[in-house]
């Protein structure tokens, strides 16, 4: 009896591709080749992104290190200007001073002296004799520091108290006591400050006697 | 009839084996590469990015933030010590003592007003447009007339900045003295045979809070970021 092979007929060793086997091989060595390169490749790539991190970084830095916060250098020039201004607007009142009180005589006397907003002195004096009156006003009137000087009032005060002096009598020397009344000139003066600002550089020409 | 089930055997060639192996071997070192060197790189490469994205923002940043200048702190200390950024009180009354002791001019009166008109006022200080602070203090001394004109000069010289704004000198009786300032003959330096006068001043002093901030910025600066790579 004849036999019958059912199976699938064997496939001939010739039928399968001979150049399959080194293809795939080829393959896995060329992705491995692949994987090489971009590994190199990112390595090189992040070492110069490392580079350019440090970069930034010491950019950074050096910036941070040779200049300050704006808003503390803006706030710096802000505050430079405002007390600037402020002291600008301040009096320096020695110049002033030294030419109202440097020419009083030391015979008179300040009742008061005051400066109220306005770049003003008021004053009340009392002299003893007026020429020292006149002779006071006068030298108020030669300083350059001093723009106005307004006489407000002047009178002879004569108190009811009375004081007792020694005064020469004759020719022999002898002194006697003589009792007098106590009598003052009493002067009452506005000054207007010339420039306030200017009496900075003024003031040295003004030294009190 | 016979029915032959065996399947027929597929055998391979001993070089089509090696092939096998060496692909089997290039496969798994191709994994094992992909997991240990490529991805792992790639990440690192990809933080790296990210950092230097967030480095140029913060140069970008820094640039704004930043002047091309310095300002050195013994000139901001010089500035705050002629303005204070902060209002100290007590700071005032020693330096009214002081300035009195040294002008000989014994301290009699002290007194926080208010401020002026056109600013904003507080209960005893005025804030200006610009943000000043601006504090009158009433004070009154006596003594002879070259220490009040020294206590004016001092006073306008000192390295806090002060403004006298106002001034009155008065002569003071004997009865006066007696009956305000029974002590003031202690001072050796108060005459009995010279005239004493009492000096009222309106001084303003001066703060500058609006700079406080911004004087103190140095310890606020931002931290870089930490290295990825």
């Amino acid at each position: 009896m004849k036999s019958i092979n059912l199976l699938p007929a064997k496939q001939k060793t010739s039928s399968r591709n001979p150049q399959l086997m080194p293809l795939l091989l080829l393959i896995v060595i060329l992705l491995l080749g692949a994987q090489l390169y971009y590994v190199l490749s990112w390595k090189s790539e992040g070492s110069g992104v490392e580079q350019e991190r440090l970069r930034l970084e010491q950019e950074i830095d050096q910036i941070r290190k040779s200049g300050d916060l704006k808003v503390k250098v803006d706030g710096y020039r802000q505050a430079e200007q405002i007390l600037a201004g402020l002291e600008q607007s301040r009096i320096e009142w020695k110049p002033y001073l030294k030419a109202i009180v440097g020419h009083l005589p030391s015979t008179s006397k300040i009742v008061t002296i005051s400066v109220a907003d306005e770049p003003k002195v008021s004053m009340e004096l009392d002299f003893k004799t007026a020429s020292d009156v006149i002779i006071y006003m006068q030298k108020l009137e030669a300083e350059e520091v001093l723009k106005d000087v307004v006489l407000t009032s002047y009178f002879k005060k004569v108190d009811g108290q009375t004081s007792s002096e020694v005064v020469a009598s004759g020719t022999t020397g002898e002194t006697t006591i003589k009792t007098v009344r106590k009598e003052v000139y009493k002067l009452m003066l506005d000054i207007v400050l010339a420039d306030a600002k200017g009496a900075q550089s003024d003031g040295t020409q003004n030294e009190a006697p | 009839m016979e029915l032959k089930m065996k399947p027929l055997k597929h055998s391979f060639s001993q070089t089509e084996l090696y092939y096998l192996i060496a692909i089997a071997l290039f496969v798994v070192i191709n994994i094992a590469g992909l997991f240990v060197y490529v991805l792992p790189e790639r990440d690192r490469l990809k933080l790296a990015k990210q950092d230097i994205v967030q480095f140029s923002s913060m140069l970008q940043s820094v640039q704004n933030e930043y002047a091309d200048e310095k300002i050195p702190d013994d000139l901001i200390n010089k500035l705050t010590t002629r303005v204070p950024t902060e209002r100290v009180d007590s700071a005032n009354l020693i330096f009214f003592h002081e300035l009195a002791d040294v002008s000989q001019a014994p301290l009699a009166f002290v007194k926080q007003s208010s401020g002026m008109g056109e600013e904003q006022n507080t209960s005893d200080s005025s804030v200006s447009a610009n943000g000043t602070m601006t504090t009158n203090f009433e004070v009154t001394v006596v003594g002879h007339l070259p220490s009040l004109l020294q206590f004016i000069d001092n006073l306008h010289n000192y390295s806090r900045l002060y403004n006298l704004q106002k001034w009155s000198m008065t002569e003071l009786s004997k009865e006066t003295i007696n009956q305000e300032y029974p002590d003031l003959y202690s001072h050796s330096y108060i005459k009995k045979d010279t005239a004493v006068l009492s000096m009222n001043m309106t001084i303003q002093s001066y703060v500058f809070p609006q700079f406080a901030d911004a004087f103190k910025q140095e310890s606020k600066v931002e931290e870089l970021p930490d290295k990825a790579v």
